[in-house]
C-alpha cells in the first residue's frame, strides 16, 4: 500500500507543489513554517481538498487526479487533528464508535471495536466522558483511536502533540511512536517540534514556501539542515555561502573557515555550545572570530543561551551560567564569539 | 502590566454601567413606558373574577384547541421543511442563494394580510396551484383547519431558518470533515454531527416559530376564515369578540400575553446558556 503522491495546490498568496513517496510501515514527516503546505498536503492526502494538478494514489489506485477525485468518506484514511475535533455531543467511547458504526457495523460491534482501541491507547476508562471532559493529551489520545478504529489504509496526524504542555506532548510522543511502529499502512505526520521529527518519523521531508527543501532521514536533516527554519528547530546555527578548500564566503559578508576541504556552493552548521564568548579579543587557536553585540539571554537547559548579532551574520551561543556571570554577559554588551574550524560542518548546498 | 490591564478593565466596565446622560435616560424611560403599559392593562383590567369562566367558555374552548391543533402542526412543518432548507442555505453555495434567501425570508416583513391574499391567490379555488389541485384531487384548502396551518406555517417559517442557519452556520464545519474521514457519508453526517450539534438553535427556532404561529391573525383571516370549531383561533376569537360584553377577549389575551412571557424565558435561557449542548 505505497503512498504516491504529487500535490499541486493553487492559492493566490502561494502554491503547494510537492513529490511524496511513502512505503506501507513508513512514517513520513513534513516540517515547514506556517504557510509552508502542510496541512494543505495533508488535507489534500485526505480528499478533503481537491488538488489542482498531480495525482495521488495509494496502492497503485488513483485517488486524485486523471479526472477522478475520490470522497474523502471514501478513502479510508484517518485523520489525526491538531485540536482533536471530537464531536462535543457524544462521549469518547461514540466518538471512537463513530468510524466503525458508519462503516456499516452494528452498534454493539462499533462499541465493542471503540473500547478495545481505547484501552490500546490506555484510555479505557473516559470511556464515558464527553470531549469537554477530557484533558488535552486525553483528547488527543481519543482522537488517535478514533482515527484507528476506522482501520485507515493510510493514517495522517496533524501537529498531533501541538497543543499541549512539554510533559504532556512527551508522553503522548512516546505512545504515539509504538502505535506508528505497528501500524502497517503508510504514516504522515505534519509537525514543527524537532522531536516529534526525530521520534516519530523515519523520513522527514522539509517545507519551505510550498516546496521541498531537503528530505533524508530524521538524523540526517538533524546534522546537515539545508533551511534556517530546520537549524533553528534542531538548534543549530547555519550560515551559507560559497566555499573555496573549507573557507566559505558567506552570502551575507565575512568567511567561516572548516576544516573540510570543500569547494562550491555550500551550507555550513554548527552547535550553539561550539562558539566560545570572551570580553577580549581572544589570541586562541580558534580560526572564527566575530565582534558581536548580544541580543537576548534565555536559559536554555542547564545551559544559557545568548542570541549574538555580528556583521552579516545571527549566532547562537550556549554557555554555561558560571561563564555568564564571570563574563558580565549582559544585552547589548560587546563580546567576542569565536568557532573552530573543527566544529564547522560543512556540506554542498546543490543536490 | 498585571495592574495596568486591571486598571484599563475598569475604566471600560465603568464606562458600561455608568450612569445615562439625562435626557438620553428620560427618552429610554418613555419608550420602556410606552412599551410596558398595554401590556400592564391587560393585566390590570383582566376580568380576573370570571377568568375562569371566560377561559373554559365554549367559544374559547373551542378557539384553544384549534389554536393548539394548528400551531404544533405548523411548528412541526416548520422543522420538517425548514431544517433542510437552513442547512442549504448554510452550507452549500449555489447562484442566486442570495435571491432564495431574500425571498424565505419575506414573509417577515411582509403584511400578514398580504400574505394572506397571497396565498388564495395560489391555493384559492382559482389560485394558481389551487384550481389544479381542486380539478385533480377534487381538494379545496381555503376555509379550512388545514388552510390555518398553511397561513401560519408561512409566517413563522422564515422565524426558524434564520434561526437554524444561524446554529448551521455558528457550528465548525470541521466536524464534518473529520466525520468525513471517519468513513461517515454526508447523509450519515448530517444525521449523526450536524443536526444534534444544531439541536439547541432547532429547539429555539422551533419555539419561536410557534410563538408566531400563536399569535398569527391576518394571514389566517384572510385565507382560512373564522368559522368556529374549524379555523377560528385565539387572535380570531379576540378579535371577534374584542367589542362584545364580557372579558372573553382580554381573558384570551391575557392568556397569549402569559405564553409569551414564558417562551421569551425559555429562549432567554437557551441563548444565555450557549450554543453547544
Amino acid at each position: 500500500m505505497t503512498l504516491d503522491a504529487h500535490v499541486v495546490v493553487r492559492r493566490p498568496a502561494h502554491t503547494t507543489d510537492l513529490v511524496l513517496r511513502a512505503e506501507p510501515g513508513g512514517v513520513l514527516g513534513l516540517i515547514g513554517p506556517n504557510g509552508a503546505g502542510k496541512t494543505t498536503t495533508l488535507r489534500a492526502l485526505a480528499g478533503l481538498l481537491p488538488i489542482d494538478d498531480g495525482q495521488i494514489s495509494l496502492g497503485g489506485a488513483v485517488l486524485s487526479g486523471r479526472g477522478t477525485h475520490v470522497p474523502a468518506f471514501r478513502r479510508r484514511v484517518g485523520y489525526v487533528f491538531q485540536d482533536h475535533l471530537l464531536f462535543p455531543h457524544l462521549t469518547a467511547l461514540d466518538n471512537v464508535a463513530f468510524g466503525p458504526r458508519a462503516g456499516g457495523r452494528s452498534r454493539r460491534d462499533a462499541r465493542r471495536v471503540a473500547a478495545d482501541w481505547l484501552e490500546t491507547l490506555g484510555v479505557a476508562h473516559l470511556r464515558d466522558r464527553k470531549p469537554g471532559e477530557l484533558s488535552g493529551g486525553q483528547a488527543q489520545r481519543v482522537a488517535i483511536a478514533r482515527a484507528l478504529a476506522g482501520e485507515p489504509r493510510m493514517l495522517l496526524l496533524d501537529e498531533p502533540t501541538a497543543s499541549l504542555d512539554a510533559a504532556g506532548a512527551m508522553a503522548l510522543r512516546t505512545q504515539l511512536r509504538e502505535h506508528l511502529q505497528a501500524f502497517d499502512g503508510v504514516s504522515v505526520v505534519v509537525t514543527h517540534t524537532a522531536l516529534d521529527a526525530m521520534l516519530l518519523t523515519d523520513r522527514l521531508v522539509v517545507l519551505d514556501d510550498g516546496d521541498i527543501a531537503q528530505t533524508g532521514t530524521p538524523t540526517e536533516v538533524a546534522a546537515r539542515p539545508r533551511t534556517h527554519h530546520v537549524a533553528a528547530l534542531v538548534g543549530l546555527n547555519l550560515m551559507d555561502g560559497i566555499a573555496d578548500k573549507g573557507v566559505l564566503a558567506l552570502s551575507g559578508g565575512g568567511h567561516l573557515v572548516a576544516a573540510d576541504q570543500l569547494s562550491g556552493p555550500a551550507f555550513a552548521a554548527f552547535s550553539p555550545a561550539a562558539v566560545a564568548l570572551f570580553t577580549q579579543r581572544p589570541s586562541g587557536s580558534a580560526r572564527n572570530v566575530w565582534r558581536a553585540t548580544v541580543a537576548s539571554i534565555a536559559p536554555h537547559g542547564d545551559a544559557v543561551r545568548v542570541q549574538l548579532k555580528a556583521a552579516g551574520v545571527t549566532l547562537l551561543a550556549d554557555i554555561t551560567p558560571a561563564s555568564l556571570a564571570s563574563l558580565d554577559v549582559r544585552p547589548n554588551a560587546q563580546v567576542w564569539a569565536t568557532v573552530k574550524a573543527t566544529e564547522v560542518a560543512i556540506y554542498p548546498s546543490e543536490r | 502590566m498585571t495592574g495596568s490591564g486591571t486598571a484599563s478593565g475598569r475604566t471600560a466596565s465603568s464606562r458600561v454601567h455608568g450612569r445615562a446622560p439625562l435626557g438620553l435616560g428620560v427618552v429610554a424611560a418613555v419608550a420602556v413606558v410606552f412599551l410596558v403599559t398595554p401590556v400592564l392593562a391587560v393585566v390590570i383590567r383582566a376580568p380576573w373574577s370570571t377568568l375562569i369562566d371566560d377561559l373554559t367558555s365554549q367559544d374559547a374552548r373551542d378557539a384553544l384547541r384549534v389554536s393548539l391543533v394548528t400551531t404544533l402542526m405548523a411548528a412541526l412543518l416548520c422543522v420538517l421543511f425548514g431544517v433542510p432548507l437552513a442547512w442549504v442555505l448554510a452550507r452549500t453555495a449555489f447562484r442566486g442563494r442570495s435571491l432564495v434567501r431574500a425571498l424565505v425570508t419575506l414573509p417577515l416583513v411582509l403584511p400578514p394580510v398580504v400574505g394572506g391574499i397571497a396565498l388564495l391567490l395560489a391555493f384559492g379555488r382559482n389560485g394558481v396551484l389551487g384550481r389544479p389541485i381542486d380539478q385533480i384531487f377534487g381538494i379545496t384548502i381555503p376555509y379550512t383547519t388545514p388552510a390555518v396551518v398553511m397561513a401560519q406555517t408561512f409566517v413563522a417559517l422564515p422565524f426558524l431558518v434564520i434561526s437554524v442557519e444561524g446554529a448551521f452556520r455558528g457550528s465548525d464545519v470541521r466536524y464534518d470533515d473529520a466525520a468525513a474521514t471517519l468513513g461517515a457519508s454526508r447523509w450519515w453526517t448530517f444525521r449523526h454531527v450536524t443536526l444534534p450539534l444544531a439541536t439547541p438553535g432547532i429547539i429555539a427556532g422551533a419555539v419561536l416559530s410557534w410563538a408566531r404561529a400563536l399569535g398569527e391573525f391576518g394571514a389566517t383571516v384572510t385565507f382560512a376564515g373564522s368559522f368556529p370549531g374549524t379555523t377560528r383561533t385565539i387572535p380570531t376569537q379576540i378579535y371577534v369578540t374584542r367589542s362584545a360584553e364580557g372579558g372573553g377577549a382580554t381573558a384570551l389575551s391575557l392568556l397569549l400575553i402569559v405564553v409569551s412571557v414564558l417562551v421569551l424565558t425559555v429562549l432567554r435561557e437557551r441563548w444565555l446558556s450557549g450554543v453547544r449542548p
